[in-house]
């Protein structure tokens, strides 16, 4: 079964990335090792989700272990649409309606730009409020399974069947479920919108944000520039992490257990080298490069363990805008339409596009994509995120 | 920051890797970039910050769970025994 | 010049729990056809997350406390990556940056005297899997039974100065952990890597170092610290070799270390806090629990045999294994008394297992069982000769001691009344020998007493036949 969905009509049906195990779904994260990779259990998202009666429609295409922009660099080739676009393959298919909703693992943000070119919606959680186990996993500090949908209210109700402790993730917070009811009202909400980040976009996603503070004020919500001065380091931070944990990660497809093994090779070291040289695309080796790198001798307190330090400043230096603010709104990409290139080109597009995603991976504050743009809000208030979102909606509407 | 090319080829050696020589000049230059972010930033955060962040970690009692059927390990291998996986001789 | 060698140990001892560290499949390493402890997750199949098994964390502590060890507050899992087939994730979830215990000691006495050997760390973390090599087919079998198996490694700091120190040492923390049920410390359940340096008496300065690995058998360890230390003392002194700091292996067979420089050209194992176990905080209630309920150490039972009346070989005897303990505190609980006790489990136990050529320690009887056998000899009802009969049975035929004793009439034989008429029968049935006896042939009653003993299948009080043998034959003159 590895055929993965795109446009299968099936209602009520959930899709699921292939970065997340599927029980009896070959599961190959996008990437040629894993060829053949056959899960013996399922996703405590999925398992949940199939336990509450609903199906499971089938997988949906990512970029080799989810490290790419939105889906361009997966071993079976590029998820585009029919004019050559790339919106992520999850996205283009709730916002076609073929599914209620779809699975993502947010590790640099692919599937929120992914929501805001497709015009769906789409929270990362507060980290640890969903299990990660059955998560293919690349950077576990930080990545994180997030509900993809057209509506907040099928948003609420799928995040209320998946998210709740879960004794098999030692991350997973205490609380046993969460109700995604309540909350502030949007009307007494105040929104900074952070400048660092809406600079850095295009002027076209510039006017996009501009266009949502005036619907905000519209509502009644407080709306003020606001600075993160980290938002830079800790876009570094965050992907220095993610290629260090990466590294560490994916280290165990070598041939040996399951996956692609290289036909080619006369001794043990030979079948590593060969199998994981063949095996992975070059954007995956130069984020297993770059974080064998910072985590390499002498390396370690310059660089790994300073991008944990940046991540509790950043950390502080949101959670003190918190204090004041519901949400922080800015841009999830940087652009507003996205085409193939050059793999040579991927880890430095993906960094720069990162500037916008990196905060919410990096600290494990919740962000939602919707109408475009993105609100972060502060740990464990998803809710408000959720309010906000659904007031844009009736905006919009 | 430069990064040479005995640097990449060290960490791909460390990372089970082989480089193929016109990918050598892409991989040094990114490398050297996220270096030289980094060097921006050892500007900003100060030696004496901490990194050490709170939670304590959840933990389990010592209680057994009957182990996965051994086919289901070998089914998944590229090659293996009726017992175990196979890999060519390592030499101690 | 003087020199002598400057010896640093790491002690790798598997603990004695019922799961792995970070999951629950049965952690044994030695039980189990291959690959059959195994689940996704020690296989190294993505998706699975680790979660630390309480128990391991405790056992640990223990450890730490008996070596007079700080126990840190504050403690993490660090993976440190390397590839080797027998290590299913490329990675080991090891504690590098913050080990559980640090700057304990141990005094240990050789002939020399008693030294004090400093112990720098004490870390948890999980095991590799077994690789077997088949030569034939140029092929490396893989079983990942062991993997995630629980240790934890003891890195004493350079405080030894000869083998005799290394082995005093080994074998005290091999009785103190057994003894505090952190690790059974069975055959390949210890194993060490030896550092060694040399360098003049009376000097400061280390001299080259090399590490030998993986080592279990204390005699091997023992060989190669001598073959090392005389390898740099002809290198130091006779300008053998030049050395060179190095990874090398004892080979058993050919008695001497070999280098493993083609293994570890670059030591560079990239160690980072694992994100999936975040660190642990132990409190001061945490760490006084574990205090309280620590099984009593070796010192604290001996000086309460002492007072119960044991003798020192008694003591030490039974000191030597945890379950002889606490058999003994289990039945003299039940009211034995604790001299008879000691003898029961050391001479009557003991010479049965013998005979089955086991040892002490693999002695399994409910202290129920011994309570009920020692109750009926003492109280009579059955002699000590068919006590240790029950006993045995009870060992090794799982029998119950009462239904035993009723099964094989062994109540009765402590009777009289039930000797006597075997010893009437006896006569009657041997005239012969009762004719030979009165006409004054005395060796004729060894003949009548076997007879009976033959009857009674050896389970009789041989003074009481002897006895009532007599009075019978008396009767008949």
């Amino acid at each position: 079964m590895g055929q993965y969905v795109t446009e299968i009509n099936v209602g009520g049906a959930i899709a699921v990335d292939d970065t997340i195990q599927v029980k009896g779904y070959e599961t190959k994260a996008g990437s040629r090792i894993l060829e053949g990779f056959k899960p013996l259990f399922s996703a405590e998202a999925v398992e949940r989700l199939e336990k509450a009666g609903y199906a499971i429609a089938g997988k949906t295409a990512v970029g080799e272990f989810g490290l790419d922009l939105l889906g361009e660099f997966a071993h079976s080739g590029a998820y585009c649409n029919a004019s050559g676009e790339l919106r992520g393959a999850a996205a283009e298919l709730v916002a076609a309606g073929g599914v209620k909703g779809a699975l993502s693992v947010d590790l640099n943000g692919a599937p929120r730009r992914a929501a805001a070119l497709s015009g769906v919606t789409f929270l990362k959680p507060t980290y640890g409020t969903v299990s990660r186990y059955g998560v293919i996993p690349c950077a576990c500090s930080g990545e994180q399974i997030g509900v993809t949908a057209r509506s907040v209210a099928d948003m609420r109700e799928l995040l209320r069947v998946i998210a709740g402790h879960d004794d098999k993730d030692g991350t997973s917070l205490p609380e046993t479920a969460y109700e995604y009811n309540g909350g502030k009202a949007v009307s007494e909400m105040r929104v900074g919108v952070v400048k660092e980040l809406t600079g850095a976009a295009s002027a076209e996603t510039q006017a996009r944000i501009q266009e949502r503070v005036e619907t905000l004020r519209g509502l009644g919500v407080t709306v003020e520039e606001v600075s993160v001065p980290l938002a830079d380091a800790a876009r570094t931070a965050w992907n220095l992490a993610l290629c260090a944990e990466t590294c560490n990660n994916v280290s165990r497809y070598d041939g040996v257990k399951f996956g692609y093994r290289s036909p080619d090779y006369r001794n043990i070291d030979e079948l590593y080298v060969n199998s994981r040289t063949e095996g992975l695309n070059f954007l995956t080796k130069a984020v297993i490069l770059y974080g064998s790198d910072v985590l390499s001798k002498g390396r370690y307190f310059t660089c790994y363990d300073k991008a944990l330090k940046i991540r509790r400043l950043a950390s502080e230096q949101v959670k003190a805008l918190f204090k004041n603010y519901d949400a922080l709104l800015c841009p999830a990409c940087g652009k507003t339409e996205y085409r193939p290139y050059d793999i040579k080109d991927a880890f430095g597009a993906v960094f720069a596009e990162s500037l916008f995603t990196a905060i919410p991976n990096l600290t494990g504050v919740p962000a939602i994509v919707c109408g475009g743009v993105q609100f972060m809000g502060d740990a464990l208030r998803d809710t408000d995120l959720l309010n906000l979102a659904e007031a844009l909606e009736g905006g919009d509407a | 920051m430069e990064i040479t090319r005995e640097t990449a080829r060290y960490v791909a050696k460390l990372a089970k890797l082989e480089i193929a020589d016109e990918d050598m000049e892409s991989v040094c230059q990114g490398l050297g970039s996220i270096l030289s972010y980094m060097d921006d930033i050892n500007a900003t955060v100060g030696a004496d910050a901490g990194s050490v962040t709170g939670g304590d970690c959840p933990t389990r009692p010592d209680t057994v769970t009957p182990s996965m059927n051994r086919l289901m390990l070998l089914d998944n291998a590229p090659e293996h025994s009726d017992e175990t996986l196979i890999v060519p001789r390592v030499v101690e | 010049m003087r020199y002598e060698a400057v010896i640093g140990l790491e002690t790798h001892v598997e603990l004695a729990t019922n799961s792995k560290i970070f999951c629950s499949c049965g952690g044994h390493s030695t039980k189990g056809e291959p690959n059959t402890r195994v689940c996704p997750a020690c296989a190294g199949m993505p998706g699975m997350l680790p979660v630390t098994n309480r128990h391991v964390v405790e056992l640990a502590m223990r450890a730490g406390i008996l070596l007079h060890c700080d126990i840190s507050r504050y403690t993490t899992f660090d993976k440190k990556s390397y590839y080797y087939p027998d290590l299913p994730c490329a990675y080991q979830i090891t504690q590098w940056f913050h080990p559980i215990c640090r700057n304990g000691s141990v005094e240990v006495v050789t002939k020399d005297g008693t030294r004090t050997i400093g112990i720098k760390q004490i870390h948890m973390e999980e095991d590799a899997g077994k690789l077997v090599h088949d030569d034939w087919t140029e092929t490396t079998l893989v079983d990942f039974n062991r993997t995630s198996v629980p240790l934890i490694e003891i890195v004493s700091k350079p405080d030894f100065r000869t083998a005799d120190e290394v082995m005093a040492y080994l074998e005290k923390l091999k009785t103190m952990f057994r003894f505090a049920n952190i690790s059974e410390c069975e055959e390949g359940a210890m194993r060490c890597d030896v550092n060694i340096s040399i360098r003049p008496e009376g000097t400061e300065e280390l001299g080259v170092r090399t590490e030998i690995k993986n080592m279990s058998s204390l005699s091997s360890i023992r060989r190669a610290i001598q073959y090392e230390t005389a390898r740099h003392l002809d290198a130091v002194e006779r300008n053998t070799e030049t050395l060179v700091q190095e990874t090398r292996r004892w080979d058993d067979v050919k008695n001497r270390t070999f280098s493993m420089r083609n293994k570890e050209t670059a030591a560079d194992y990239r160690y980072f806090p694992d994100p999936n176990l975040m660190p642990i905080l132990i409190s001061e209630d945490w760490v006084q629990r574990v205090k309280d309920t620590m099984p009593a150490s070796v010192e604290e039972k001996t000086a309460e045999y002492q007072e119960k009346g044991l003798s020192e070989k008694e003591i030490a005897s039974l000191t030597s294994e945890r379950s002889l303990c606490d058999l003994f505190d289990a039945v003299t609980a039940l009211g034995r008394e604790p001299k008879d006790t000691a003898s029961w489990i050391l001479t009557e136990c003991g010479g049965i297992l013998r005979k089955h050529s086991q040892v002490m320690g693999e002695l399994q009887i409910t202290s129920e069982n011994l309570s009920r056998i020692m109750e009926k000899v003492s109280g009579n009802e059955i002699n000590r000769a068919a006590g240790r009969k029950v006993l045995e049975a009870v060992l090794y035929e799982d029998a119950d001691p009462d239904a035993y004793c009723e099964a094989h009439n062994l109540s009765a034989q402590g009777d009289a009344d039930a000797v006597r008429q075997v010893v009437l029968k006896v006569l009657e049935n041997t005239p012969n020998a009762v004719k030979d006896y009165l006409g004054g042939k005395k060796k004729a009653f060894q003949a009548l007493f076997g007879g009976c003993m033959k009857e009674l299948r050896g389970n009789g009080d041989p003074q009481v036949i002897r006895a009532l043998l007599e009075e019978e034959l008396s009767k008949l003159s």
